[in-house]
């Protein structure tokens, strides 16, 4: 289990310390096997319910537009971690 | 000054002059800081920026212009509901220094109503908890009795309505998280119909089952300050306008569940339970027994469809917009050190949610718990054809000992035992606090007929 554990972390994006993974890992068998009651019941012919509502998609048109309120421009920018003048700064990815 | 207040009062009051918002709150913002260091309801206050807003409520006054339905109200928000300019953490460490660039809607229309934020209230990290305790910055202790949890998540709310810090406020309910800690504090506490209340500006924990909702000390409050947040927002796409009207009948009848009042209920809470349920037989209310079959499976569907939904919607604490960040040596490495930040209770929910969506066991677990949550709500829709409403406790037991379940997941998860399946479900449900004990009644109705809970729900108003 441990390294099924440690596949789940790493698709998580969690570092867990070795010494950390013993205890979570307890926890997880015992969580999964409450869960796992759910295969008493025969759901054969039933439909997946994913949301409480009846609802449509909302869709809008595909195309870029001015972002109108300069100042909350201004404070989300401030939230960025790392920044290069107007841009957010990232690691690279490749 | 504000202890025996409702709303209906402190409007009345302020109108007449018996006090002026200034003053109100000077006096408010004492008592607070006095009482709160042994309670923790709050995270964080608003003293400078609510005196302001009571000064320009006094103006109104003085001015004899017309106020607004809530003017001067004052009103605690649980701190995972955005109010701009003030810091918004969700109890986690991950947001400790995060400032809200915008309110959110239901913050937007408590303004325009002339209501006053205070405050920001503790909650369990991410909503994620039902005792308050995984918070990742302080303990909130129960008004009542400081050796017990207050409930949870919405654990600071129900503590600040309790000890009368505000008249009213807002929690986010995604399992029991506004009724539970309702019902731990002796307040009145609305999980709203899925889609009633517009969810923009709340940070995101089930984006299915989350709902925000009103804390107050009775019935009425809760209703007016639900019609004031409730209504369509462009912004949340799966808001919806409320059009269901009331209609006044001769008979109401409520459904008890057979299946509610079995194994695991303290003595305590069935035996308030029943003599509330005859309180509500002599004001005329007819009861007959029906059965919600899948009862017992509600649970671990909700933690499947929950965690499922957590770990996609935390997926955006990457350190790189907005939160705490950690350095690490390439991206990868950044993300997870980043991550860490997170406690124990909602990286297990992670853990759990990546799993039961990961490949190979997506239609094991995931797709399985769609499916019960679809019975679940048959369930409940087989019944409404029956009866108006259903009566059930809101937990099944009465508040425990701070620390007793902290360290055990599952018999943490177990105080959500009888709360779960309406959020599962989109149903309304409110928790009313009987017999003068901390325990809830929680009565159930079908989608968007908060008014018939309202006008049922008050003929046990206190006052």
């Amino acid at each position: 289990m441990e390294k099924n554990f440690e596949r789940f972390a790493k698709l998580a994006k969690i570092y867990f310390e070795k010494e950390e993974i013993a205890d979570f890992e307890k926890d997880f068998l015992k969580i999964l096997e409450f869960v796992r009651k759910l295969e008493e019941l025969n759901l054969k012919d039933v439909k997946p319910l994913s949301h409480p509502l009846d609802l449509e998609n909302v869709e809008r048109e595909d195309k870029a537009k001015e972002f109108g309120d300069e100042k909350l421009k201004e404070k989300l920018k401030e939230s960025f971690c790392e920044k290069k003048g107007d841009f957010l700064k990232v690691k690279k990815i490749l | 000054m504000i202890e025996n207040l409702t709303i209906e009062n402190f409007l009345e009051k302020l109108k007449n002059k018996e006090f002026s918002a200034k003053e109100f709150f000077e006096k408010l913002f004492e008592k607070i800081e006095k009482e709160d260091k042994e309670t923790g309801a709050f995270l964080s206050l608003n003293r400078k920026g609510a005196l302001k807003e009571a000064q320009k409520i006094d103006n109104l006054i003085s001015k004899k212009e017309k106020l607004p339905p809530l003017a001067g109200v004052p009103c605690a928000i649980k701190d995972n509901v955005l109010v701009e300019g003030l810091k918004c953490t969700a109890g986690s460490k991950i947001l400790e220094n995060y400032v809200a660039p915008f309110d959110a809607t239901v913050i937007k229309k408590l303004k325009e109503a002339g209501a006053i934020v205070v405050g920001k209230t503790n909650l369990d990290e991410f909503a994620m908890g039902s005792s308050t305790e995984y918070s990742a910055f302080k303990i909130t202790k129960n008004p009542h009795d400081h050796e017990k949890v207050p409930g949870g998540s919405s654990g600071g709310s129900s503590a600040a309505v309790a000890k009368n810090f505000s008249l009213f406020s807002l929690g986010s309910d995604t399992g029991g998280s506004i009724r539970q800690p309702a019902a731990f504090c002796k307040v009145v506490g609305l999980k709203p119909t899925y889609g009633a209340v517009s969810r923009f500006g709340l940070i995101a924990f089930a984006s299915s089952l989350d709902q925000i909702g009103p804390l107050t000390k009775n019935v009425r409050d809760c209703e007016l300050v639900f019609e004031i947040i409730k209504g369509k927002d462009i912004l949340d796409s799966t808001s919806v306008e409320i059009e269901k009207k009331f209609e006044e009948k001769k008979e109401i009848k409520v459904g008890i569940p057979k299946e509610y009042l079995v194994e695991g209920i303290e003595p305590k809470v069935k035996e308030a339970f029943d003599k509330a349920v005859k309180k509500f037989q002599e004001k005329g209310i007819k009861f007959e027994e029906i059965s919600l079959p899948h009862t017992e499976y509600a649970l671990p569907c909700y933690y499947i469809v929950a965690c499922a939904e957590a770990s996609s919607n935390l997926a955006r604490y990457d350190g790189l917009r907005y939160g705490n960040f950690c350095e690490g040596v390439d991206v990868f490495d950044t993300y997870s050190k980043t991550r860490r930040l997170f406690g124990k209770e909602v990286k297990r929910r992670i853990i759990l949610g990546t799993f039961v969506l990961s490949a190979g066991y997506y239609e094991a677990f995931y797709l399985k718990a769609q499916k019960v949550r679809r019975k679940i709500k048959e369930d409940f829709k087989k019944a409404f054809e029956k009866v108006d409403l259903i009566f059930t406790p809101v937990s099944p037991t009465l508040p425990f000992k701070i620390g007793e379940k902290i360290t055990d997941p599952l018999k943490m998860y177990l105080s959500d035992l009888f709360t779960v399946s309406v959020n599962l479900a989109g149903l309304p449900a409110i928790s009313i606090p009987i017999e003068n004990l901390p325990v809830g009644l929680q009565i159930i109705g079908d989608s968007f007929s908060e008014a018939k809970i309202f006008r049922v729900a008050k003929l046990y108003d206190r006052d």
